[in-house]
């Protein structure tokens, strides 16, 4: 059987967000209006209680270490930032998004586990290198391995091929994904994120991370995904599929600057962070 | 037996060998207790790392150190194995190696 392209793993994909997507086109429309302030950017959240309580969840946890409870959205966009609460719920809404995929080769809570740990070690070294934005960082982090999900939920048949051809011999599931598909999981969340009009450096990052050097944009996100990849899949947090640490770029990893004593610290903030992190963002 | 930086040694301890400094002089014996005296001394000597028996107030410097050699060696074999690529000449790779085998060791029940 021929497997599909990029473009009909998309087709059955609609361009906007889930249920999320309203709330957060409310959010954008609200920042645009001279009369937005917390309090109603906070009632366009509110009125979704599932989007609320993630958000409380995720202001109380240890990911931004406040110590006096959150009770209000308004509370939480002060402090969280607005800039950053659009990014979690856009993140949010894409994890409820894909969830109905066939667990039959990945299991969803493993999946996101492993995404969300990435997401948490890139935000920290994004951190730790004073690099603006780290939750941007987190997004990249989060996403990098979508392409798999795509392909799972549109393409079980295909899927199944690749991972009957990688549970075979030793080799890496990308590797899998080029010799069955003929592209990689990098390729179809590039291809995903570009379909959903996402920032062009998000896109570079998820579309190149296991070889940021060819990122046209986003190669610092990617370099920085392409490290945090690495280190969580050593950690065994989670699991995408993938079941070895995947080759770490020794380029990259100069290129990024990181003192290698840090990792210590990486590693801890990740075990302290991602169980929380992960009750916030999945509900079951 | 534990090998801990100067830095890192808590009172307490115990020296598990002879601390010499370079003109082969005793700073501390083996057996000796640490108190804060005597890791004033390594310091003022310069003195990097010392041996020092194992016991719970390492734990925090290398939780190998209370594990069996056969546990450690199971361990080494499964972190080992999560990663494709494992060039342990690499400092990159032997720092994170450690870091994961570290991590392991201190889930495995205290013996």
């Amino acid at each position: 059987m021929k497997p599909p392209s990029i473009e009909q793993l998309l087709n059955g994909i609609p361009s906007s967000l889930g249920s999320c997507g309203a709330v957060l086109r409310e959010i954008e429309a609200e920042l645009r209006s001279p009369q937005c302030s917390l309090s109603t950017v906070g009632a366009a959240i509110e009125k979704d209680p599932d989007l609320t309580s993630r958000l409380l969840r995720l202001g109380n946890s240890p990911f931004y270490g406040y110590t006096s409870r959150l009770t209000s959205v308004a509370e939480a966009i002060s402090l969280i930032g607005i800039q950053r609460v659009q990014d979690l719920l856009q993140a949010s809404s894409i994890i409820e998004r894909f969830s109905g995929v066939e667990e039959k080769y990945v299991n969803m809570q493993s999946f996101w586990r492993h995404s969300l740990a990435c997401g948490i070690a890139a935000r920290v070294v994004a951190m730790e290198l004073r690099l603006p934005k780290p939750d941007k960082f987190f997004v990249a982090g989060l996403l990098h391995d979508v392409g798999r999900l795509v392909l799972l939920g549109q393409s079980p048949d295909a899927a199944q091929q690749v991972f009957v051809l990688y549970n075979s011999r030793r080799m890496l599931l990308r590797e899998a994904e080029m010799k069955v598909l003929g592209f990689d999981h990098q390729q179809i969340g590039g291809a995903l994120l570009r379909h959903w009009k996402y920032p062009v450096a998000l896109v570079g990052a998820v579309a190149s991370h296991h070889h940021p050097a060819m990122a046209e944009v986003g190669r610092q996100e990617a370099s920085v995904v392409h490290f945090c990849d690495y280190l969580v899949n050593a950690m065994q947090i989670g699991c995408s599929g993938e079941q070895y640490a995947p080759p770490l770029s020794m380029k990259v990893w100069e290129g990024l600057h990181l003192p290698l004593e840090t990792v210590s610290s990486i590693v801890g903030a990740v075990d302290d962070q991602i169980d929380a992190v992960l009750a916030a963002f999945l509900r079951h | 037996m534990p090998r801990v930086k100067t830095e890192d040694l808590k009172e307490g301890m115990v020296v598990a060998k002879d601390v010499k400094n370079i003109d082969d002089m005793l700073l501390l014996p083996a057996k000796c207790q640490l108190a804060g005296r005597q890791i004033s001394i390594l310091k003022a000597w310069g003195v990097a790392e010392i041996d020092v028996e194992a016991s719970d107030l390492i734990e925090n410097q290398d939780p190998l150190a209370r594990l069996s050699p056969e546990v450690v060696a199971q361990l080494t074999a499964g972190v080992k194995a999560r990663f494709w690529q494992a060039d342990e000449s690499n400092p990159v790779f032997a720092e994170i190696f450690k870091l994961m085998l570290w991590r392991q060791a201190r889930k495995e029940p205290k013996v």
